[in-house]
């Protein structure tokens, strides 16, 4: 290692180069991925802010109480866009896999370190872009982009969707990175089966990544190329074909699904067994799930579409398909509630998560099948039942198994350990506040208030308001998990090594780690969830 | 009704056949997931009380058992095609129209919706449908994608530019049935709403002679005749879809300007002249708008040659008038 000369490198990666600049050149995984992390956060603060101020303007029926139509649709596209291209496909590849799966298999770096660098910088300057356009005339057409509107909408179209297209650079590099990280550097004696799962999910969603990226980039390029050059490809009146669109966008956007949900499976499947101390229940069913939904997920776009004018033919296909992602997500749920039986449970604040993440990803699967079933999608499709459905997937879910990681391995990176009651205040507030904001969405959207309304009739009130004032819950959790994460990671205890007793790789480095991860190449024995021999 | 309103967690009336049908699987699938949650999340909460470190649990060593992962996958994909199967014969009814129904042409556009009859009327927001007659709706777009929904009927299609959709439906109550515009189409997407009003026979063959008509349920409407001009006014920019970019209120955030103090008073235009406000502008607002374009606003408006009559364009500028 060249710098391994220097003296005046700090014992840990944190000071082991000092100052800003030895930041923003670092090509150390570690902390690129607190890089990541930090921008994750900011845009998710700022999608969160929309998000409030969405839930506030609908808290009355009519329109127009605090913004106005206009502002309004372009508060919900920034909501939108923000958080899915900035916030929820990056969060848990970009922080927590650029941390630890290197760590995982016992690899000093990832494969290539500098392009992991550019990746993060590809990122943000995606990020830049999409928001460049808040001040340079906005967008109003949703995250979706569906055309003709955002053809013809005026506004800085142009700009966000650039900011999505080159944001999906990063993934596909990030993706690669993964790849051939875990096949080319993973430790002595960590043979495949050894692998932990959220490797396992990390590298699934990174084929996702790679395959159906490219097709959203396209998309979104020929939706400039129309806007710019007037050219006919999706806008009837210019003799392109509106739906065409759609088959594009959600060729790429129902596996994003899985690109922002599998990581959270992985992230989930490491804390289960560590805090239950038993073996995983069923690693392989699990391992091959995750790719039995990677591949399903390619095939069942046209769920998106049940009401385009899609032949019935193609319906009766889509819809049949997506009832078999049902079953290995399914068989995931159970294999989780399995690994508790006859285990030994403790409820730190990552158990909590992941506990919380089954209650909310359940409930969200189960209304997944509603919406796979042709008749039922019909009615509840573009409503706050649609609304409802993936908030409890990619909040309830993901975010659920991201903000779970994030204490999970809080020792680790920050050689620190977080207040554990402080944590459950916060879980509670989140837990509670999440449902309160999104079950009454389920009633509302039955009773068929559509989705992306300023206005609403009055028979939807209630619901509106429970689900605003369960805004708030979640605003004052997520706020108060900001302020103890950052006291406690300058002035918490001494975390140890290894405080939960886990197997996979990383707990065997010191907290926070060094430089190069490991004092001594790790060589793998076992597999990572016997817990038989680990004393806490 | 009461058995049914407790189970039914807030889904709209049953309109028609199809909603019936509808429901029943709804509901099956409503109390199956409440099995399975209670399954999953109270089998986690069981285990969690009864394996917590704190009693003493000792973790026994379980690596998996092949036999309950067959079950736990065989069960619920027969479990997924059963419904999947139950919902293609929902389905089916759904979209098949008989092939007597009759024919309504629906016509989208930012931001309100036409209904063209056989006999060449059009209206706009409303449409009258026969009880117990099936009535087949061919929409299509004159802008960009809109979506037709009546939560009663529990149907809904896209209105896509550049082709047509259908949608159809047996109405069984008479009375009002709200439609939404579900696809996002800009502004005032939230305002783009209709009422589908069902006859029973005598009301409809009256209807068909243009006798006006009182619909089952509504609000005693007062006949147009019996209000004041402006009063008349009121209901008709509501009807006509005006109110999507429109309103009295005052506030200048809408699509187009508000209609208080506009009467008798100078209308700055985008090429940078002045125009009073008199009968005469309101005319050329209402039947060519881009004749002259307000500044600051787009030329958005469509025309209404043709939808507005004279008696209602005199109804329209009174109302305008008294905004003052
Ligand atoms: C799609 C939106 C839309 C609809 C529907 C609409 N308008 Fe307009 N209207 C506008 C816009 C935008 C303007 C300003 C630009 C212009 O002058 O064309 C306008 C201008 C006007 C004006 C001139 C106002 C002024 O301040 O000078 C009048 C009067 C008017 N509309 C009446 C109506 C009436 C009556 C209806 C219903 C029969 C109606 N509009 C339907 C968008 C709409
Ligand atoms: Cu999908
Ligand atoms: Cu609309």
């Amino acid at each position: 290692m060249a710098h391994a000369n220097s003296t005046s490198h700090g014992s840990n990666y944190l000071n082991h180069e000092k100052g800003l600049w030895s930041w923003l050149t670092t090509v150390d995984h570690k902390r690129i991925g607190l890089m990541y992390l930090a921008t994750v956060l900011t845009y998710f603060l700022v999608g969160g802010i929309f998000a409030l101020l969405i839930r506030l303007e609908l808290f009355t029926p009519g329109g127009g109480n605090l913004i106005t139509a206009q502002t309004y649709n372009r508060f919900f596209t920034y909501h939108g866009a923000i958080m899915v291209f900035l916030v929820i496909i990056p969060a848990i590849p970009g922080s927590i896999g650029n941390f630890v799966l290197p760590m995982m298999v016992g690899a000093k770096d990832v494969a290539f370190p500098k392009l992991n660098l550019f990746s993060y910088y590809v990122y943000l300057a995606g990020g830049i872009f999409a928001t460049l356009a808040l001040f340079l005339g906005g967008a109003d057409t949703g995250w979706t982009f569906y055309t003709p509107y955002s053809i013809r909408t005026s506004g800085a179209v142009i700009l966000v969707v650039f900011g999505a297209f080159i944001a999906g650079f990063a993934s596909i590099l990030t993706a690669l990175n993964f790849i051939i990280t875990i096949h080319k550097l993973r430790a002595q004696g960590q043979s495949w089966s050894r692998l932990p799962l959220l490797c396992w999910s990390l590298y699934a969603t990174s084929v996702i990544q790679i395959l159906a990226t490219p097709v959203l980039a396209i998309t979104l390029a020929l939706l400039i190329f129309e806007r710019v050059f007037k050219i006919g490809i999706f806008d009837p009146a210019l003799g392109g074909d509106a739906v065409l669109f759609q088959h594009f966008f959600w060729f790429y956007s129902h596996p994003a699904v899985y690109i922002m949900i599998l990581p959270a499976m992985g992230v989930i499947s490491e804390i289960i067994p560590v805090f239950s101390r038993k073996p995983i229940f069923g690693y392989k069913a699990i391992a091959l799930a995750s790719f039995g939904i990677a591949l399903v997920a390619f095939i069942v776009w046209g769920h998106h579409m049940f009401v385009t004018g899609q032949s019935e033919l193609a319906n009766f296909v889509f819809s049949l398909l997506t009832m078999f992602v049902a079953v290995p997500t399914g068989v995931k749920v159970f294999s989780w509630v399995g690994t508790m039986y006859k285990g030994s449970l403790t409820f730190n604040a990552p158990m909590k998560y992941a506990m919380g993440f089954i209650e909310l990803f359940t409930i969200g699967g189960l209304t997944g099948v509603f919406l796979a079933t042709l008749p039922i999608d019909v009615h509840l499709t573009d409503t706050y039942f649609v609304i409802a459905h993936f908030h409890y997937v990619m909040v309830g879910g993901t975010i659920m198994g991201f903000v779970g990681g994030m204490h999970y391995w809080f020792p680790k990176v920050t050689g620190k350990m977080y207040n554990e009651s402080s944590a459950s205040v916060a879980f509670w507030l989140i837990l509670l506040g999440f449902n309160l904001t999104f079950f009454p969405q389920f009633i509302a959207g039955a009773q068929g208030m559509p989705r992306r309304y300023w206005s609403y009739l009055p028979e939807f009130t209630l619901m509106n308001q429970l689900s605003t004032i369960g805004s708030w819950f979640l605003a004052v959790g997520f706020a108060w998990t900001a302020i103890y994460m950052i006291r406690d990671a300058r002035k918490g205890p001494k975390a140890g090594d290894n405080p939960w007793g886990a197997g996979t790789l990383e707990w065997q480095s010191p907290s926070p780690p060094p430089h190069d991860n490991f004092p001594v190449d790790p060589v793998v024995t076992t597999w990572p969830y016997d817990y038989r021999g680990i004393k806490i | 009704m009461l058995f049914r309103e407790a189970y039914a967690l807030g889904l709209p009336s049953q309109g028609t056949d199809v909603a019936v049908i509808w429901d029943h699987l709804y509901l099956f699938l409503l109390w199956l997931s409440v099995f399975f949650f209670i399954l999953v999340v109270g089998g986690m909460l069981y285990f969690a009380v009864k394996y917590k470190k704190s009693s003493g649990a000792k973790p026994k060593y379980i690596v998996d058992n092949h036999a309950l992962e067959l079950f736990w996958t065989i069960v619920p994909t027969i479990l997924l095609l059963v419904i999947f199967g139950w919902g293609w014969s929902v389905y089916k009814k759904m979209v098949h129209a008989p092939t007597n129904a009759m024919e309504i042409r629906v016509i989208g556009k930012q931001w309100l919706w036409n209904f063209q009859y056989d006999d060449g009327r059009v209206l706009t927001n409303e449409v009258y449908v026969p009880q117990n007659v099936p009535v087949k709706f061919v929409m299509s777009s004159e802008d960009v994608i809109h979506g037709f929904f009546i939560p009663n009927f529990r149907v809904k299609s896209d209105v896509v530019p550049g082709m047509f959709t259908t949608i159809w439906f047996e109405a069984k109550q008479a009375g009002e049935h709200q439609v939404f515009c579900t696809e996002y189409c800009g502004a005032s997407h939230s305002l783009m709403l209709a009422k589908v009003k069902v006859l029973e026979a005598d009301k409809w063959e009256a209807f068909k002679r243009g006798k006006p008509v009182q619909v089952t349920g509504a609000k005693p409407e007062a006949s147009l005749t019996q209000l004041s001009l402006p009063e008349q006014g009121a209901k008709l920019v509501a009807a006509k879809g005006c109110n999507a970019c429109h309103n009295a209120t005052g506030d200048a955030g809408g699509i187009g300007p508000t209609y208080k103090g506009l009467f008798g008073h100078d209308v700055e235009l985008a090429d940078g002249s002045t125009v009073k406000a008199d009968e005469n502008y309101i005319r050329e607002s209402i039947m060519t708008p881009t004749a002259k374009i307000v500044k600051g606003y787009n030329p958005v408006m469509p025309p209404f040659q043709g939808i507005v009559n004279e008696t209602e364009m005199n109804a329209i500028i009174a109302y305008i008038k008294s905004l003052q």
